[in-house]
C-alpha cells in the first residue's frame, strides 16, 4: 500500500498504524460491492415500474419476493451446509456472478417474468452479500475495534453506491437498463478480490470449524428464541424493515405514475435520486454519524432515524395533493439517508455485545429471513390497509406511523437489555478475595487454630485459654468441634498432671455435674473479675509484665491472654500497656487480642505502632477493626500525619477500610481530599473495600468526581510528556510511562467504583487489566454506556488503547476541556 | 456446705464437703472461720477439698480472700485434695502462681514443716 493511498484512508478513517491494509482492502470490498449493488438496483427498480405495476399488484410483489427469498433461503441453506465458512461465502459470490449473467440473457426474451424474478434474486443478492461482509468485520475487529472503523467502512459502501448512481445516471442515456446489470457485475466481481485479500491477512478467529460453520438457519432460529437480546434485535429489524417497505412502496407508486413508459427517463432518475441520497449519506455519515454516535452512544442514536421517519411520515397530513411526489422524494430520501448512517450503523453495533458463537449462529438467519419477514409484513399491512380497506395515501401513513411507534417500543427494551447483554461478554468478576475469605473460610477460626497447636508446645495455660476460645467459634464444623471438646475435656481432666506429673485420680475428686467448657469459660471469667482475685495477682502480674528477661515470655504471653478476660475496668488491666510496648510479636500478639476484647481508648497509641510491624500487622488491624468507630479519628490522624512512618499511615488506611464504617469512609474521604500523594493510592483502595463490603456506606458523588479528574490531568500530563519526550532510550521511557499509568488508570476505576455500580466497574477493571483486545474492549464499551458523559469524555480516551501521538492529541483536548 | 475444723501438728485443717456456691451459702462463710482463726492467733491453714463436689466463683472468691487475710499477718494457706476441674481453674486464672496447692494432706502438713 502506497503512502499516499495510506494518507487518503487516514484521512477518511480513525485508522491504526497496523490495521490500514486489512481496513483498506475492507473498504475497497465495500466500495465496489456498493457499486454494484447501485447499479444494479436503479437497473431492478426501473425494469419493474416499467411492468407497469399499480397500487393492488405491488403489493403481492412485495410479499412474494418476501416469500421466495425466504423459501430459496431454505433451499440454499441445505445446498451449502457442508461448507466452511470461507467456501459458503465463495460459493455464493460465484453463484450471484453466474446469476447476473444468466439474468442478463434472460431479459432478453423480454418475458414479463423475468423482472420480477430478477427483483428477489436481487434481494437475496443483496441480502447475502451485505451479510456476509457484516460477518466478516465482525469476525476481524473486535467491537470497539468495528466501532471505530465502522463509519470508515460506510462511508467506502457510501462512495460506491455514489459512484455506482453516478455511473447509472451518466451511462443511462448511452446503455440499457439490461446493460447495467453487467456493469454491476464488474463492480461485484472486484469486491469479491478484495474480500478474499483481506480474510487471507486476517488476524481474527478463523472461518470456523468446518461442521458449524455453515449457517444452519434453524439452529439459528432456535438461538434467536431462546435469547431474549436476539428476539428484540429480530423484532427492532422487523419493524425497522415493514416501515421502511411501507415507505419505498408509496415512494414506488409515485414513481409508477410519473414515469409511465419511460424506461430510460425512470432509470436515470433512479440514479440521480440514489446518488443524491448517498451524497446526502455520505455527509452525514462523515460529518455527522459517528461523532453523533459517540456523543449519543448508540442507545440514543438508534432513536434518531425512527423519530425523523414518523415526522416525515406525518408530515403528509400537511402536504398538499400537488406536492406528493416532493414528499414522497423526501421521505425515501431520509429513510434511505438515515439506514445507510444511523440505522445501518447502530444496528449493526448492537450485534456487538451477542458472543461471536451466537452471533455467527443468529445474524445470517435474522438477515435472511427475519428481515424478510418485515417485508412480507409490510406486504400483508398493504394489502390489508390498502387494498380491502382502500386508504388513500395519509391513511397508509398512519399505518407508517404506527409501525414505527412499535419500533421505538421495540428500541426502548432493547436499551435496557444492551448493558446486561454487555456485562454478560465481560469475564466474570473475580470475587472480593478478602471477603470470601472472611466468610467462607473464617481466618479467625484458622488463627485461632494456629494459635491452639502454638501454644500446646509453649504453655498449659495458653493451650486451655486457646482451646475454649476456639470451642465458643461459631463457624466450627461439628467433626472439628467434636476433636477439640474431646481434647478439652482431656485438659480438663488432666490438666493436674501436666504439672504435677502425677495421676488425676489421685488428686482430688471429680465433679460429675460440669463438663462443658462454657461453664468453665464463665467459671474463669467470674475468678478473674473477682475483687479478691484482682487483688491476689497485682503484685505477680505487675512483676510478669516489667520483666525483661527472655525466660519470661511465656508468662507474660499468659498474662496478656488472662487481661482479655477480665473486665475492661478491671485493674489488672492496666498491665495491658506495658505488654503492648513489648518486643516479642508472641507477647504482643496475645496483648493485641486482649486489647481487642477490652476496647481501652487509651491503648489505641500503642496499638497503631503495630501496624508497621509484618508479624503483627494482621493482629493489629483485626484490634482496631474490633474497635469500631472508636478508632477512627486517631487513625484518620496518623493517616494525615506527613511525619510518620509511611508504612502504618498506610496500613492505617487498611485499618480504616476494615472498620468500613460510615465514619471511617468519610474520613478515608477527607485524606482524599487532602491529595497527599504518599497515601492517596491507600486511601482509595480502602474506600473501595468498604464500597465492595459495605452498600449502606455513602460516598458523595462531588467529593470523589474531582479526585477522578485530577488523576486523568495527571495521566494526561504523563500521555503528552512521554509523547512530547525527545529521549534516545524510548524503551526506557515507555517502561515509566507504563508504571505511572497503569496505576493510574487503576485508581480511576477504583474512584469510578466509588460512584458508579461497584459490580460493573470491578468487572470492567478486571477484562481491563486482563489486557486481551477482546476485553479491553468489552470493558470500555460497558464504561461508555454506564459514566456520565463528562466522565466518559474524560476517562475513555486515556483507558483506550490508541497511538501516543492520538493519545497526547485526547490528553490535550481533555486538559483544556477540563481547565 | 459443711466445714469441720480440726488441728494437726499445730495446723488447721479445714475438711470442707459439699458444694461451695453463691446460691447455697452457709451461714458463717469459708472466709469467716478463717479469720476467725487468724484472730485467734492461728497462722497455718489448710484447707480440704476431698468431700467437695462442686465450687464455683463464689466459692474460689472465699478461698481468695481467705488467702488475702492470712497473707495480710503473715500467715499461711495452703490447699489440698482439689479437683482436676477446679485446679485447670487455678491453672487458666494463674492463680497456681499465687497459690500453694499439696496433693494431699501428708505433703501439706510436711511443707508446713519445712517453712
Amino acid at each position: 500500500m502506497n503512502d499516499r493511498f495510506r494518507s487518503l484512508l487516514t484521512r477518511m478513517g480513525p485508522l491504526r498504524p497496523g490495521e490500514m491494509r486489512q481496513a483498506g482492502y475492507l473498504f475497497a470490498h465495500f466500495f465496489f460491492l456498493m457499486a454494484s449493488i447501485y447499479v444494479s438496483k436503479a437497473s431492478k427498480t426501473s425494469l419493474l415500474l416499467g411492468l407497469g405495476l399499480t397500487k393492488k399488484s405491488l403489493p403481492l410483489v412485495y410479499l412474494l419476493s418476501a416469500v421466495l427469498t425466504g423459501l430459496f433461503a431454505a433451499w440454499n441453506t441445505k445446498r451449502i451446509r457442508s461448507l466452511d465458512r470461507r467456501a459458503y461465502i465463495a460459493w455464493s459470490q460465484m453463484f450471484f456472478a453466474v446469476g447476473t449473467v444468466a439474468f442478463w440473457f434472460l431479459f432478453g426474451t423480454k418475458h414479463p417474468l423475468v423482472p420480477a424474478l430478477y427483483w428477489f434474486w436481487f434481494e437475496i443478492f443483496l441480502l447475502a452479500s451485505v451479510t456476509q461482509f457484516w460477518v466478516v468485520v465482525g469476525d476481524i475487529c473486535e467491537p470497539r475495534r468495528a466501532k471505530r472503523l465502522l463509519s470508515f467502512f460506510v462511508s467506502g459502501g457510501l462512495l460506491g453506491g455514489i459512484f455506482g448512481s453516478a455511473l447509472v445516471t451518466v451511462l443511462s442515456r448511452f446503455f440499457s437498463t439490461r446493460n447495467m446489470i453487467l456493469l454491476g457485475l464488474v463492480f461485484f466481481l472486484m469486491g469479491t478480490g478484495f474480500m478474499r485479500a483481506s480474510t487471507r491477512i486476517s488476524n481474527g478467529p478463523p472461518a470456523g470449524p468446518k461442521k458449524d460453520s455453515a449457517p444452519d438457519y434453524w439452529e439459528g432460529f432456535r438461538t434467536v428464541a431462546r435469547n431474549p437480546y436476539l428476539r428484540l434485535l429480530s423484532g427492532l429489524i422487523v419493524a425497522a424493515l415493514t416501515a421502511s417497505t411501507m415507505i419505498d412502496f408509496q415512494f414506488n407508486l409515485m414513481i409508477t405514475k410519473a414515469y409511465a413508459g419511460e424506461d430510460a427517463k425512470r432509470t436515470a432518475f433512479l440514479g440521480v435520486f440514489s446518488m443524491a441520497v448517498l451524497v446526502i449519506s455520505w455527509l452525514l455519515n462523515s460529518l455527522l454519524a459517528n461523532r453523533a454516535i459517540r456523543t449519543l452512544g448508540v442507545r440514543a442514536a438508534l432513536f434518531v432515524t425512527p423519530l425523523l421517519l414518523a415526522l416525515g411520515s406525518a408530515a403528509v397530513f400537511i402536504v398538499p395533493m400537488a406536492g406528493m411526489m416532493a414528499w414522497a422524494v423526501a421521505v425515501k430520501g431520509a429513510d434511505k439517508g438515515l439506514t445507510h448512517t444511523f440505522s445501518q450503523a447502530t444496528r449493526e453495533l448492537l450485534y456487538m455485545p451477542v458472543p461471536p458463537e451466537l452471533r455467527a449462529k443468529a445474524k445470517m438467519t435474522i438477515d435472511m429471513f427475519i428481515s424478510k419477514c418485515g417485508e412480507a409484513l409490510a406486504g400483508v399491512l398493504q394489502l390489508i390497509f390498502g387494498i380491502v380497506l382502500a386508504f388513500e395515501i395519509r391513511g397508509m401513513s398512519l399505518v407508517t406511523i404506527a409501525v414505527i411507534a412499535l419500533w421505538l417500543l421495540i428500541l426502548v427494551r432493547i436499551g435496557r437489555r444492551y448493558i446486561p447483554a454487555i456485562r454478560d461478554n465481560l469475564l466474570p468478576s473475580r470475587p472480593d478475595a478478602e471477603r470470601i475469605v472472611r466468610e467462607q473460610s473464617h481466618p479467625e477460626t484458622a488463627r485461632r487454630l494456629l494459635d491452639l497447636l502454638e501454644s500446646r508446645e509453649r504453655s498449659s495455660v495458653l493451650y486451655a485459654y486457646n482451646l475454649f476460645d476456639l470451642l465458643k467459634a461459631e463457624t466450627l464444623t461439628p467433626e472439628i468441634r467434636q476433636i477439640l471438646s474431646d481434647k478439652s475435656a482431656e485438659v480438663r481432666a488432666c490438666s493436674i498432671d501436666t504439672l504435677l506429673d502425677a495421676h488425676c485420680e489421685s488428686l482430688g475428686p471429680n465433679w460429675d455435674d460440669q463438663k462443658d467448657g462454657e461453664t468453665l469459660d464463665a467459671t474463669v471469667r467470674e475468678v478473674l473479675a473477682l475483687d479478691s482475685y484482682q487483688d491476689v495477682m497485682r503484685h505477680s502480674f505487675e512483676e510478669i509484665s516489667a520483666a525483661d528477661e527472655a525466660g519470661c515470655e511465656v508468662d507474660q504471653m499468659e498474662v496478656a491472654k488472662a487481661l482479655g478476660m477480665m473486665p475492661a475496668d478491671a485493674p489488672l488491666t492496666k498491665n495491658l500497656a506495658r505488654l503492648l510496648k513489648h518486643e516479642s510479636p508472641g507477647v504482643v500478639h496475645y496483648a493485641l487480642e486482649s486489647a481487642s476484647r477490652l476496647r481501652k481508648r487509651e491503648l489505641l497509641p500503642l496499638i497503631i505502632p503495630h501496624l508497621g510491624r509484618p508479624s503483627v500487622h494482621d493482629r493489629a488491624v483485626e484490634t482496631l477493626e474490633a474497635y469500631g468507630d472508636r478508632a477512627v479519628t486517631i487513625l484518620r490522624d496518623w493517616l494525615a500525619d506527613f511525619r510518620a512512618d509511611l508504612r502504618i499511615r498506610r496500613e492505617a488506611a487498611e485499618a480504616l477500610a476494615a472498620i468500613g464504617t460510615q465514619k471511617a469512609a468519610d474520613a478515608l474521604v477527607r485524606q482524599l481530599r487532602r491529595r497527599d500523594p504518599e497515601v492517596v493510592s491507600a486511601s482509595i483502595e480502602a474506600l473501595y473495600k468498604i464500597r465492595l463490603r459495605r452498600s449502606d456506606v455513602r460516598i458523595s458523588e462531588r467529593d470523589i468526581r474531582p479526585e477522578i479528574f485530577a488523576r486523568v490531568k495527571a495521566a494526561c500530563l504523563e500521555i503528552i510528556g512521554a509523547a512530547s519526550s525527545s529521549t534516545p532510550d524510548l524503551g526506557r521511557d515507555i517502561d515509566k510511562t507504563n508504571s505511572y499509568l497503569v496505576p493510574c488508570h487503576r485508581e480511576i476505576f477504583l474512584l469510578l467504583g466509588l460512584i458508579y455500580p461497584h459490580e460493573d466497574i470491578a468487572r470492567a477493571l478486571q477484562n481491563y487489566s486482563e489486557g486481551t483486545k477482546r476485553a479491553v474492549d468489552y470493558a470500555l464499551e460497558l464504561l461508555e454506556n454506564v459514566l456520565s458523559k463528562d466522565l466518559k469524555d474524560a476517562v475513555l480516551p486515556i483507558l483506550e488503547d490508541a497511538p501516543a501521538g492520538e493519545k497526547a492529541r485526547s490528553g490535550r483536548r481533555i486538559l483544556k476541556a477540563l481547565g | 456446705m459443711l466445714i469441720t475444723r480440726r488441728e494437726n501438728g499445730g495446723v488447721v485443717v479445714f475438711d470442707l464437703e459439699g458444694e461451695i456456691r453463691r446460691s447455697d451459702t452457709a451461714e458463717v462463710s469459708l472466709h469467716r472461720y478463717v479469720k476467725d482463726q487468724l484472730d485467734g492467733g492461728k497462722r497455718e491453714i489448710l484447707l480440704n477439698f476431698d468431700k467437695v463436689r462442686f465450687i464455683d466463683s463464689f466459692g474460689i472468691g472465699e478461698i481468695l480472700a481467705s488467702y488475702i487475710s492470712t497473707q495480710n499477718i503473715g500467715g499461711r494457706l495452703k490447699l489440698t485434695r482439689i479437683s482436676p476441674r477446679l485446679f485447670l481453674i487455678f491453672q487458666v486464672t494463674q492463680l497456681t502462681r499465687v497459690l500453694d496447692i499439696q496433693e494431699n494432706e501428708e505433703t501439706a502438713l510436711a511443707s508446713f514443716q519445712k517453712g
